[in-house]
């Protein structure tokens, strides 16, 4: 028991009268205060703007008009959403002399619009290339479980804060995994929606071909709820899909018995650690998963998704590395500098790459459902640590943390990421993948571990 | 064949960064190598695998 209400505790206590949305924010604001030095989540807090939108829900509340279903929820955001009147730093050094934002990010909009209340914005590896959680502008932030070390990135800032009781839920993206890797570290859970299901707009771009939004939070429920309300057209965002509006959140408690479930195996039982792999059983064993399916060629797609987001990423940054090099934290600047010299053809390769996979990975969700696989190959390695032995083999962190995930978010499928608690103290999550446009599924699974309590947010520490 | 030459990253750096007018400060440069020669290793992983002429790019545009 975490002895964090979550947000659809905090919102039907408020619509019953039983506490303010000002009190909520004030707790938060004081957890925040008190709390966030030990993980260094936040860059920004928002005390005015917070405490003007709890007395908003209030005051909503005593003329007897309606309240969305995030009424008095404090959250948070990685600090690439727009927020405005605030500078979105994307975790860089290079943005902060950028004016600030003139609208909100259309998710911290639609987030707002059904109550929600915004109380901060969150560290990030800069220009979210990054799965460590380390900054050299802002500081690393710092894994609640054990400060010591990373909270996985590049939504670093969301996973701990979340973990760390701070806030209900966090708003992160998720271009490689950058949701699921920091949700795995830090022990949330997290959504990476269908590629093109939520509005991009007002979010500082990485990997225009992979870059997703979506929610961490301590609850399945809460997941469904932000995830629903972000959710619809959005005209000011080119890459969304001609998509209806499809609630996950009313069917969160509906039970997975109509869905076929298989593990994922070949590329995904290799290369993690044993705790990784105990989680995924520990997973098939609690939804009593005997079935065993491969994603052709899953560590080809990895690889085209790592040329992709090197090209892509450096062509978004060319200018500024021509002109200001030596103002990107070191652990981001060679990399991009080296995706700027990629031969042209092994970009189009990898696209062309990425259309065959595609295909492929359709005609396994012809026979089923879900997969669970893995979500990081480890738990969180110590900061600074730029090693990593998995297997006795020896590698490299900053590239390897998202071995599980690329192959998944190369072709935009939704995933939930839930995270196992294992003996040793660190928790792990796993991948819980399915079809495009059928995250409600995904979320259902999730809902049904939660309950059974194999899957679940570590208790706060703050 | 050209295909079995062990890459040369670091002319490749210096020849490239030059046409396309991107200068890299010497102190980052050995670090520019070390990456462009990890993305070299992992662009085999699928530059090695055939492809069908016909098999579109998944860019996306919608006009």
């Amino acid at each position: 028991m975490s002895g964090v209400p979550s947000g659809a505790e905090i919102a039907a206590a408020i619509a019953a009268g039983k506490m303010s949305a000002l009190e909520v924010a004030e707790a938060a604001l004081a957890r925040i205060e008190a709390g966030n030095p030990r993980v260094n989540a936040f860059t920004a807090v928002f005390r005015d703007r917070a405490l003007a939108g709890a007395r908003s829900i209030d005051q909503r509340r005593a003329a007897g008009q309606p309240l969305g279903p995030l009424a008095g929820v404090p959250f948070a955001v990685k600090n690439l959403f727009d927020v405005k009147g605030v500078v979105t730093l994307a975790g860089s050094k290079i943005k902060r002399g950028d004016p600030p934002a003139k609208a909100d990010a259309t998710a911290v909009a639609k987030l707002e619009a059904a109550g929600a209340v915004l109380v901060g914005a969150l560290n990030m590896g800069e220009y979210a290339y990054d799965f460590t959680g380390e900054n050299a502008h802002d500081g690393n932030c710092r894994n609640p479980r054990d400060t010591a070390r990373m909270s996985g990135g590049s939504s670093s800032g969301s996973g701990a804060a979340v973990a760390a009781g701070l806030v209900p839920f966090a708003l992160g993206t998720d271009t490689n995994g950058s949701i699921r890797v920091p949700s795995s570290l830090c022990g949330t859970f997290g959504l990476k929606p269908t590629y093109g299901r939520l509005s991009r707009a007002g979010s500082y771009p990485f990997v225009s071909s992979f870059d997703h939004i979506g929610p961490l939070a301590r609850s399945v429920t809460d997941l469904a709820l932000s995830y629903d309300v972000m959710q619809g057209a959005d005209p000011h965002d080119p890459i969304q899909a001609a998509r209806p509006v499809e609630p996950a959140a009313p069917d969160v408690d509906a039970g997975i018995g109509d869905l076929r479930l298989a593990i994922a195996g070949g590329y995904f039982e290799q290369g993690g650690t044993d705790e990784a792999h105990a989680a995924v059983a520990a997973v098939a064993a609690a939804l009593k998963i005997s079935r065993k399916v491969e994603l052709p060629e899953a560590g080809r797609a990895r690889a085209a998704a790592f040329v992709i987001s090197s090209v892509e990423g450096a062509t978004l940054h060319l200018d500024r590395l021509r002109k200001r090099q030596g103002d990107y934290d070191p652990d981001t600047r060679d990399r991009f500098l080296a995706g700027a010299l990629v031969p042209g053809p092994w970009y189009v390769q990898a696209q062309k790459f990425r259309r065959w996979y595609r295909d492929q990975v359709s005609k396994v969700f012809r026979e089923v459902d879900i997969l669970i696989a893995p979500a990081t190959p480890c738990v969180a390695p110590p900061i600074g640590n730029p090693t990593m032995v998995i297997a006795g083999q020896e590698m490299l962190v900053r590239p390897n943390l998202g071995i599980f995930t690329q192959p998944i978010s190369f072709i935009g499928l939704p995933v939930a990421a839930a995270p196992v608690m294992p003996a040793a103290g660190l928790p792990i999550a796993v991948q819980i993948i399915a079809a495009p446009w059928n995250e409600a599924a995904a979320l259902r699974v999730a809902r049904v571990l939660e309950r059974a309590g194999v899957c679940s947010a570590p208790p706060a520490v703050s | 064949m050209a295909s079995e030459q062990k890459p040369d990253w670091g002319t490749h750096v210096e020849i490239v960064s030059a046409s396309i007018g991107l200068p890299i400060d010497p102190a980052f440069r050995q670090g520019v190598v070390d990456n462009l020669t990890r993305i070299g290793q992992i662009a085999q992983g699928f530059l090695s695998f055939p492809l069908e002429d016909d098999t579109d790019p998944a860019t996306r545009f919608e006009p």
